[in-house]
């Protein structure tokens, strides 16, 4: 097993994660320029003290958000590309993302169909984020308790997407009935947005991030060995429920989370782990889970450096850009490749 | 064991006394300064005067704030009161030398109190219609400071507004809360929850205390007052009450205005008939079609038709809008059709502030005889 | 000679469901299987071999009764020390086809590693000889979408190997194998018997089976008996596992035939 091509990627991985960073914090609507972004980054301050605000309580926050997005989805999706032995499984794909805006909509909609005064605003950001933490959850274990009874992975699949057309039918009554305030702060949210959360909200993002995370390396032996399916995984001495759960408890506290705070996001739970795996051209996860982290983390700094639309003062949807210019690239890696390692 | 009772006694009695004069002694303070609100027919929100300073009072500027957010304006620097920043949402110096607003219903304030000079920026200026502003917007000196829906933080940051004029849908205005984090006072406007039409248009003294022009802003919305109660009294004593019917439909739904909204209290005071004034709620009504082809099919006037601009735009996208007698002697009005250069509705933007026009405009369509010389400002006939 | 058992297994009922909706597999189950031996499993499709192999492995609960895996209650035993001793190979499984051939060989060291999966060098000695028993050597470094079937076959019988446990058991290992790669395999199972394992292996090649294992399982009517290489012959169970208008046995030959 060679790890020297592994510690060259890790290392030039962290160095591009670093880089764009800057870039991303160096670009956006006011062009502020590059000396002055590193002056402000290294602590020091400008003539401009709206830059300096900008760049440190705006800039930074988002990009931060970004990584941890970027990040946290690629782990989710190979968490569950690796449980349910399905290459087109993704947080998107299992209808946890829809259990999340499920659990968002009820908040947001609920409250101004059914009334109450949930819409307390220091209760905001927990509710918001405990909301889609809980929807995807209950999403994620109706997918698993039915895989316990369908053995066809494809199958599960399919299940995984009915509850997603379920929970999005769902939304769609209760936003027929909603005022249209509510209706369109709803649908700007399912746009996906990673700007504007302070500093505190970054601070709990990072805690879910965290601990997400911690519980997917403590994993690794687990999904390694799920890699030769369930009955050989058990037979050589995983606890397939308990490692199952923790998989599970992981990959919703990621998504729940991330969707929580910055929207659904589509396209990278699904595509990073698979570009990581073309890429390293492993499966080891011990390999594949911080790399498909750190992969994750570039795509999204990328990617919403490009949605800023530097110098303008037009954005786009993270969403659109995430996709638009993340599935050409997968068709052409597959197209070139043709077949798909997984 | 009794002389210790009427200590305990005399103790409680002496503390009596003094809780009493301190609210005697506020009492007294704000009698001698005679301060009263200067609002008179918005309950969204009071003004009181005091010599140096101003406080403003905005009562829920969303529906379920629940919460008043109070603002201190000062006019000098000369005596700051203490832990103002505690007790304030938002501590203010008037007159603001710039601002940025958020809606196109705060442009003809700015306006009326020849302020529009000071706006630095405009979330989608595309919206905004009035000449004297939009001339400043093409000038380059109204900043776009969103594409989208949301405001643009980084541009409206760079640009450093005195004070940000914003207003809250609900209760997330995340990018609201950052530009106060940057040090940017932000002042709720909530002139969209008001209903009442003169309490609408008095929001014009918000304005004026933010600029320091009060006297202004109280001659100005003083004359509207008088236009309106003027015509209203034409309207009131006469005994004509034609029907009227408004909405459209929307995918199955005719949503309609409520009886005690903003748009069907004109209804009222035009002396009109309105099917649906004796409703209540929050937003509008959503109705199936046939209980409204029941109740105002032989409704003599049409306002409001919805988005549409013409008879046989409608005719083809819902037949049966034909059956109705207002479509049929083609008496359909609509204020959507007319636009400013750039696309912004004028009616959305102006007719909050000037509900002396509006009002003239429905009782010359409703009873033209009593304006013969008004011509219409917002509504226009569908053909 | 009082050598521990392999399995020994007291009246076992298998089967899938719980309580009255129960389906018996087979039930009234007693067997020892004893190390360094070969044993063939053999019924018609449906009979329940797989179903058997399942609750040895545990991957299934059985319906009542116990069994004991080299002295200790199956029940009792943690899926870690479970994995020390028992080991299976089966025919098709959703293995990832992206792992090389000594990746795959290594997760059968997966007992014996620490949280991360880290291996010593004593676990790189049991891979490297599992390899060499299989003669995998030369395509350690393959992919697994690279090897023909046999040689996956090899090696995933070389990941059994690898996660060295005194029983191996195997359903069906050599199904889908040309006639040279299912000797192959037989030569290895036999050989991993003489060295002391007890292998226990479904199939359907009877004759071969007739030929190298110790004892015969035979499955039929919802009984599991076991028999001796000379008692299946003699005792005509192996007369009657098939309709008789159609195939029959003959003893001194060990063959089947068509009845024409």
């Amino acid at each position: 097993m060679n790890t020297k091509p592994a510690f060259r990627f890790f290392f030039l991985g962290a160095l591009l994660c670093l880089l764009c960073l800057v870039l991303n914090v160096s670009l956006g609507s006011v062009a502020i320029p590059f000396k002055d972004t590193l002056q402000i980054l290294s602590g020091g301050e400008t003539a401009t003290s709206s830059w300096d605000y900008i760049v440190l309580n705006y800039r930074l926050p988002k990009a931060l958000t970004a990584l941890m997005v970027g990040s946290g989805l690629a782990i989710a999706g190979l968490l569950m590309q690796t449980l349910f032995r399905n290459p087109l499984a993704g947080p998107f794909v299992l209808g946890i993302s829809s259990g999340a805006s499920l659990g968002v909509a009820l908040l947001v909609l609920g409250a101004g169909i059914f009334g109450g005064s949930i819409a307390g605003l220091a209760f905001k950001s927990w509710g918001i984020v405990a909301a889609a933490s809980v929807g995807s959850f209950l999403v994620l274990l109706a997918v698993m308790a039915v895989s316990t009874r369908v053995k066809d992975t494809m199958a599960i699949l399919i299940i995984g997407l009915m509850f997603g057309s379920l929970t999005a039918a769902v939304v769609a009554v209760m936003a027929y009935f909603s005022p249209a305030e509510d209706l369109q702060r709803y649908v700007f949210w399912s746009f996906g947005s990673l700007g504007g959360n302070s500093w505190n909200s970054i601070g709990i993002l990072a805690l879910f991030f965290g601990l997400g995370s911690l519980l997917s390396v403590a994993n690794i032996k687990a999904l390694n060995a799920l890699l030769l399916g369930p009955q050989y995984a058990q037979s050589i001495g995983v606890h397939l429920k308990r490692a199952t759960l923790w998989i599970i408890l992981a990959t919703c506290i990621l998504a729940g989370a991330i969707t929580a705070f910055a929207g659904p996001i589509a396209f990278v739970g699904l595509a990073v782990p698979h570009l990581t795996r073309l890429f390293l051209n492993t499966s080891d996860h011990r390999i594949l889970l911080p790399a498909v982290g750190l992969s994750g983390a570039i795509l999204m700094l990328i990617c919403d450096s490009i949605a800023q639309l530097p110098y303008s003062e037009l954005t786009l949807p993270i969403n659109a850009v995430t996709s638009l210019f993340g599935a050409p690239v997968v068709i052409w890696l597959l197209v070139r490749k043709r077949k798909l390692l997984f | 064991m009794r002389k210790t009772l009427t200590l305990l006694l005399a103790v409680c009695f002496l503390l009596a006394c003094k809780n009493e004069s301190s609210t005697e002694q506020s009492d007294r303070i704000v009698k001698t300064q005679q301060i009263q609100n200067s609002v008179t027919h918005a309950t969204g929100f009071r003004l009181y005067h005091y010599s140096d300073y101003s406080i403003l009072e905005v009562d829920n500027p969303w529906p379920e704030a629940d919460r008043t957010f109070r603002y201190l304006l000062y006019t000098q620097r000369a005596m700051p009161l203490q832990d103002a920043a505690e007790n304030f949402d938002a501590v203010i110096t008037v007159p603001v030398k710039s601002l940025v607003v958020t809606s196109t219903t705060h442009i003809p304030s700015l306006e009326a109190l020849n302020a529009e000079e000071l706006l630095l920026g405009f979330p989608q200026t595309d919206y905004v219609s009035s000449p004297k502003t939009r001339a400043l917007i093409d000038a380059g000196k109204v900043k776009e400071l969103g594409g989208t829906q949301q405001l643009n933080l980084e541009l409206l940051i760079d640009a450093a507004p005195d004070v940000v004029v914003g207003f809250g849908v609900d209760g997330d205005n995340k990018t609201l809360d950052r530009v106060q984090e940057a040090g940017i006072p932000v002042v709720y406007n909530g002139d969209w929850v008001e209903q009442d039409p003169l309490g609408k248009a008095e929001w014009l003294k918000f304005f004026g205390a933010l600029l320091d022009k009060n006297e202004q802003a109280t001659t100005a919305f003083n004359k509207i007052a008088e236009e309106y109660s003027r015509v209203k009294a034409l309207a009131q004593n006469q005994s004509d009450t034609p029907t009227v019917l408004s909405g459209a439909m929307y995918k199955d739904v005719w949503y309609l205005p409520n009886g005690q909204s903003w748009a069907a209290q004109f209804l009222r005071d035009a002396k009109a008939d309105y099917r649906y004034a004796d409703t209540q709620g929050k937003g509008s009504l959503s109705l199936s079609i046939e209980s409204v082809l029941e109740k105002s099919q032989d409704a003599a006037f049409w306002i409001g038709p919805g988005q549409f601009t013409s008879l046989t735009q409608m005719a083809e996208a819902n037949a049966i809008y034909a059956e109705f007698a207002a479509f049929k002697a083609g008496e359909v009005y609509s204020f959507t059709t007319n636009k400013g250069p750039t696309g912004g509705v004028i009616y959305y933007e102006l007719a909050p502030n000037r509900p002396d026009l509006v009002l003239k405009d429905l009782i010359r369509i409703l009873h033209p005889e009593l304006l013969p010389e008004h011509e219409l400002y917002f509504f226009s006939k569908l053909e | 000679m009082a050598k521990q058992l392999a399995i020994e297994i007291e009246d076992l009922s298998i089967g899938y469901g719980k309580g009255n909706k129960a389906f018996v597999v087979a039930d009234a189950i007693t067997l020892k299987l004893e190390p360094a031996s070969l044993y063939g499993l053999i019924g018609i499709n449906g009979s329940g071999k797989s179903t058997l192999i399942k609750t040895l492995s545990g991957a299934l609960n059985p319906l009542s009764g116990e069994f004991k895996l080299q002295g200790e209650y199956a029940h009792r035993l943690t899926m870690e020390a479970r994995a020390k001793m028992l080991s299976v190979v089966l025919t098709k499984s959703p293995v990832s086809l992206n792992l090389s051939c000594y990746e795959l060989v290594a997760l059968g060291r997966h007992p014996y590693t620490n949280w991360v999966g880290k291996l010593t060098a004593l676990d790189k000695e049991a891979i490297y000889d599992a390899l060499e028993k299989t003669d995998l050597t030369a395509l350690k470094d393959k992919k697994c979408y690279q090897l023909s079937d046999g040689q996956l076959q090899r090696a995933l019988l070389a990941r059994a190997i690898a996660q060295d446990t005194p029983i191996i058991i195997l359903d069906e290992p050599t199904t889908h194998l040309d006639l040279h790669h299912k000797f192959n395999m037989l030569k290895l199972m036999h050989q991993l018997a003489r060295e002391g394992k007890t292998v226990l292996y479904a199939t359907h090649d009877l004759e071969q089976a007739l030929d190298l294992c110790d004892s015969i399982l035979l499955v039929k009517d919802k009984r599991i008996a076991s028999y001796s290489r000379e008692k299946v012959l003699t005792s005509g169970v192996l007369e009657s596992l098939f309709p008789k208008e159609t195939v029959r046995f003959d003893a001194e030959s060990k063959r089947f035939f068509l009845n024409k």
